[in-house]
């Protein structure tokens, strides 16, 4: 056979797919969001705010799905002892989006330690969901295809400038009381709940990341009554050790996190609520002084806008 | 891989062109077949096993049918031609034996798995009515995957080796494979053995053209299953399942959305299905065309899911229609009744039994059921009352094939389709009638002044790419219809316009495409039946 | 043949058998006249019309029933 003709079409077919990734790639310049806020289609713009903290300035990241940003308010640990930390938690993160968002993160952010909230390990997963988000960071015409119905004329021109700072750092502020049941949930037991190997693989990465840019990696459970319990437990002490990371369950301090399940839930014991964040937080800030001894910020002026910010916070959690 | 047009079945796909490609031509088919199986297995499991019981049963009984076929035409050549009958009545009883043992079996299989939990709940449903203590369990079974499909097909090929219209395979791969091949496994279409096997046999390499043909197709299908279906995903199942909260307009515009979603999301797949199998050198028969264009209600059912109302006419339709004693009723009906209602009673029986079979096929449902009776009484009506409009044709000298009245008739089978559809995608029968109910006599378009149908997961934006999208799908079953092939013209052009349109087609999907976190994109409809 | 035609005639007199060789596919006879057909023919030529033959094919022209109706016959 000609030996040509044999290649032809393989060399047609490699000039199809160029010409395809560099119109989607142009098509992803338009579509991408050009600021953090939601209004320039920014997803998830609370926990991406973190694109608009100065570089170098962030001490701690905070990562995992929902019970993150329920349960953790970095403006209480800034009042309390001015360490800079950031939550960068997503509803109902999966491992692989905690995995993108650390990264994006750790691009700008040379955090001291990272913080894992383990519930994210045992979310469903999907390869496909997978897939696609690694392929999100080179194709935003994927992942922002919807904005077509709002794109503006600076679209086809501007380039991405993150420019919203959050008052919360990602917490977001409910005061809402649903009581729990108040049942003991952390019964000690020999189970151990399974998590799938595409969690594995993400927490691997996770670890190997932090691991390259020189930030420590730690667990630490939020309290949940509704979704944590022994079992669970022992899947991430058993992680925990096999890494030689740091966990810290709350589920299992009443003592020095003293949750209240009458008060201290919104949605009858899955989330925290301000009451219940407070509680962690003051917990958290403790613990990061004294392990890490990071400097008081407060006082420093590159950090003046976080005081800004704390004001803001207060005046919005004033009478809660 | 739960459907034929997510990233996991067309990354299989391409795996699997590749090590069809490498592999030589007469071990192909071992390819299309472990291929096969392990899509099968991916999403039924364990379950797979059913599929290999049906080969299996039909495998044998067709070969055993074709021994005895064989000893009937040998006895029945070594004899003078009066005594021919008499030889073809000996073997009779043994020919049909056989050939019921096959469908019985295969329909027992699929009356068990998918219709014993209905049958019990409605006995149940009976034998509370009557304050009966008894109450039957109601079984749980899970059902392997296209077991609907494939039923129909390992029926087909019983009775075609029993009518002699094809040969028994002696291969237990070739007939394996044409039982199972990936692409149609799922959602049709139902392929007869004699059009499909040998093509699924030959091992056809691959070609340039049929490749970029294929794919071609493929993209066309996700255009209407991404962009279209999709899309509309939302308000459909917000008004089904909420329809106590909105007005007679919003059970109209449900369902006209549900009918264009389950053209757009059934045709759209049958694109990639069949699409695939073109890369295979496999031309698998079309299930649509343009089935809006039909003007009656008969003429729809040759136009939409085509195979499955060719499998009904087949086997069910005519076999009734002029078994013996149809036959006779059929001679003395037309005597006293003449040429049009004379045959009517033998249709309207063989009708009642397609269309019976067809609810009770779609699944375990009395919608389902409703479903298929509603369009047994539309097909039966028709033919009732055909003289009185030719009467009235005759009478008013206006012209039956005049453009106006074509274009009504097209809009009223489309409408009638549409109502159908409705009870089709209802919460069961009782919500079918309340939405209907409701569309007919609280029918306002007050909620289109006050912008409700725009809150329902559809902005003015999504609407504009429906609409324009329809108008794009209509546009090109017209080029169809009048015999232009889009996809041949294609080839014919430069490289730079072809590349145009499939950059084009592709842009399309990814930026216009429902996916992502404000869409949900629907269930493959006909993977559950 | 002849029988043939007047049994056709007979069932819709506005088509020309002699020519017409797309009986089916021009839906000059539907499914009901089909049956009527089947029934006629199975009374006149003495043959049993099974469902297997009822195909476009075998109904398209008098000449393709005819041909089918004489295959039947030989076959007994």
């Amino acid at each position: 056979m000609d030996h040509q003709a044999t290649h032809r079409p393989l060399l047609r077919a490699a000039a199809f797919l160029l010409g395809l990734t560099v119109l989607l790639w142009l098509a992803g310049c338009v579509l991408r969001p050009k600021d953090n806020t939601p209004e320039a289609g920014m997803s998830d713009p609370e926990a991406m705010g973190i694109l608009a903290e100065p570089e170098d300035s962030i001490e701690a990241i905070f990562i995992g799905d929902s019970l993150t940003y329920a349960g953790i308010s970095p403006m209480e640990i800034w009042r309390a002892h001015g360490i800079p930390t950031y939550v960068c938690g997503t509803t109902k993160q999966r491992t692989y989006q905690g995995y993108a968002i650390l990264r994006q993160a750790l691009r700008r952010q040379s955090p001291a330690v990272v913080v894992l909230e383990p519930h994210t390990l045992f979310q469903p997963t999907s390869l496909s969901s997978a897939l696609a988000r690694e392929l999100y960071p080179y194709l935003p015409a994927v992942e922002y295809h919807d904005r077509w119905k709002s794109l503006r004329a600076e679209d086809f021109i501007a380039q991405p400038e993150y420019s919203a700072v959050t008052t919360q750092k990602g917490y977001k502020f409910r005061t809402q009381q649903k009581s729990a049941s108040g049942e003991p949930y952390m019964l000690p037991s020999d189970e151990t709940e399974s998590i799938s190997w595409l969690n594995r693989l993400y927490f691997h990465r996770m670890a190997a990341l932090c691991r390259e840019k020189g930030c420590e990696l730690a667990l630490i459970s939020v309290p949940s009554e509704q979704d944590w319990s022994y079992a669970k437990h022992n899947a991430v002490q058993a992680l925990a050790e096999e890494y030689g990371l740091t966990y810290v369950d709350l589920n299992l301090m009443p003592e020095e996190v003293p949750i209240d399940w009458k008060t201290d839930s919104r949605d009858h014991g899955d989330h925290l609520n301000y009451y219940g964040a407070k509680k962690v937080s003051r917990w958290l800030g403790d613990y990061l002084q004294e392990r890490y001894a990071f400097a008081d910020r407060r006082a420093d002026e590159g950090y003046a806008m976080w005081n800004v910010k704390l004001e803001a916070y207060e005046e919005l959690t004033q009478g809660a | 891989m739960a459907s034929y047009c997510g990233a996991p079945y067309l990354l299989f796909l391409g795996l699997v062109i590749l090590v069809y490609g490498l592999t030589p031509q007469r071990l192909r088919w071992g390819v299309l077949l472990a291929a096969s199986y392990l899509f099968s297995w991916s999403i039924s499991g364990r379950l797979v096993l059913w599929l290999l019981l049906t080969t299996l049963t039909v495998y044998l009984l067709g070969l055993r049918l074709s021994v005895v076929l064989e000893r009937q035409r040998a006895e029945a050549k070594s004899v003078p031609r009066a005594q021919r009958k008499a030889v073809k009545a000996k073997y009779l009883p043994r020919l049909r034996a056989l050939a019921a043992a096959g469908i019985l079996s295969q329909l027992a299989i699929l009356l068990t798995l998918k219709y014993a939990a209905f049958f019990c709940k409605n006995a149940n449903a009976l034998l509370a009515l009557l304050q009966s203590p008894v109450e039957l369990p109601v079984p749980a079974f899970v059902l392997p995957i296209g077991i609907s499909f494939y039923t129909l097909q390992a029926l087909s090929y019983l009775i075609d080796v029993y009518r002699g219209t094809v040969q028994a395979d002696r291969h237990f791969g070739r007939l394996a494979l044409w039982l199972s091949f990936f692409p149609g496994l799922m959602q049709g279409p139902i392929s007869r053995y004699g059009d499909t096997a040998a093509q699924l046999w030959q091992g056809a390499g691959l070609e340039y053209g049929r490749l970029t043909s294929g794919l071609q197709r493929i993209g066309w299908g996700l255009a209407k299953k991404i962009v279209l279906a999709d899309r509309v995903n939302l308000p459909i199942k917000e008004l089904f399942s909420n329809y106590e909260s909105y007005d007679g307009g919003m059970m109209f515009l449900a369902m006209v959305l549900f009918t264009v979603q389950e053209y757009m999301e059934f045709s759209g797949t049958m694109d990639v299905v069949i699409g695939s199998a073109e890369i295979f050198g496999v031309r698998l028969p079309e299930n649509f065309r343009q089935p809006f264009a039909a003007r009656s209600i008969s003429e729809f059912w040759t136009r939409w899911h085509i195979t499955l109302g060719a499998w009904f006419k087949d086997y069910i339709f005519y076999p009734v229609a002029v078994s013996g004693r149809m036959k006779e009723l059929t001679t003395r009906a037309r005597k006293r009744l003449g040429n049009h209602f004379g045959p009517l009673a033998a249709s309207a029986v063989a009708l009642f039994c397609v269309w019976l079979a067809n609810g009770l096929w779609h699944g375990d449902a009395w919608n389902y059921i409703f479903f298929g009776m509603y369009h047994f009484a539309l097909i039966l009506s028709a033919s009732l009352f055909e003289p009185l409009f030719q009467a009235i044709f005759q009478r008013t000298a206006l012209d039956r094939q005049s453009a106006p009245w074509r274009a009504f008739q097209a809009a009223r089978t489309a409408l009638l389709v549409c109502v159908g559809e409705l009870f089709f995608r209802a919460h069961g029968l009782r919500a079918g009638l309340a939405m209907f109910a409701r569309m007919v006599s609280g029918f306002t378009l007050a909620s289109f002044a006050d912008g409700t149908f725009l809150s329902l997961g559809m902005d003015g934006q999504d609407y504009a790419v429906l609409l324009l999208g329809i108008l794009a799908v209509a546009a090109v079953g017209r080029l169809h219809g009048r015999g232009l092939r889009v996809r041949e013209g294609l080839a014919a052009r430069p490289l730079a316009v072809r590349w145009a349109c499939y950059y084009l087609l592709i842009l399309i999907i990814v930026i216009f495409g429902a996916y992502g976190a404000n869409y949900e994109p629907v269930d493959p409809i006909y993977a559950a039946f | 043949m002849d029988e043939l035609m007047e049994i056709l005639q007979e069932l819709n007199p506005a088509v020309d058998y002699a020519t017409c060789d797309k009986l089916i596919d021009d839906h000059h006879l539907d499914s009901l006249a089909i049956i009527s057909l089947v029934a006629e023919l199975e009374d006149a030529f003495d043959v049993t019309v099974p469902a297997v033959e009822i195909v476009p094919a075998n109904f398209n022209s008098a000449q393709a029933i005819w041909a089918m109706v004489q295959r039947l016959q030989e076959e007994g």
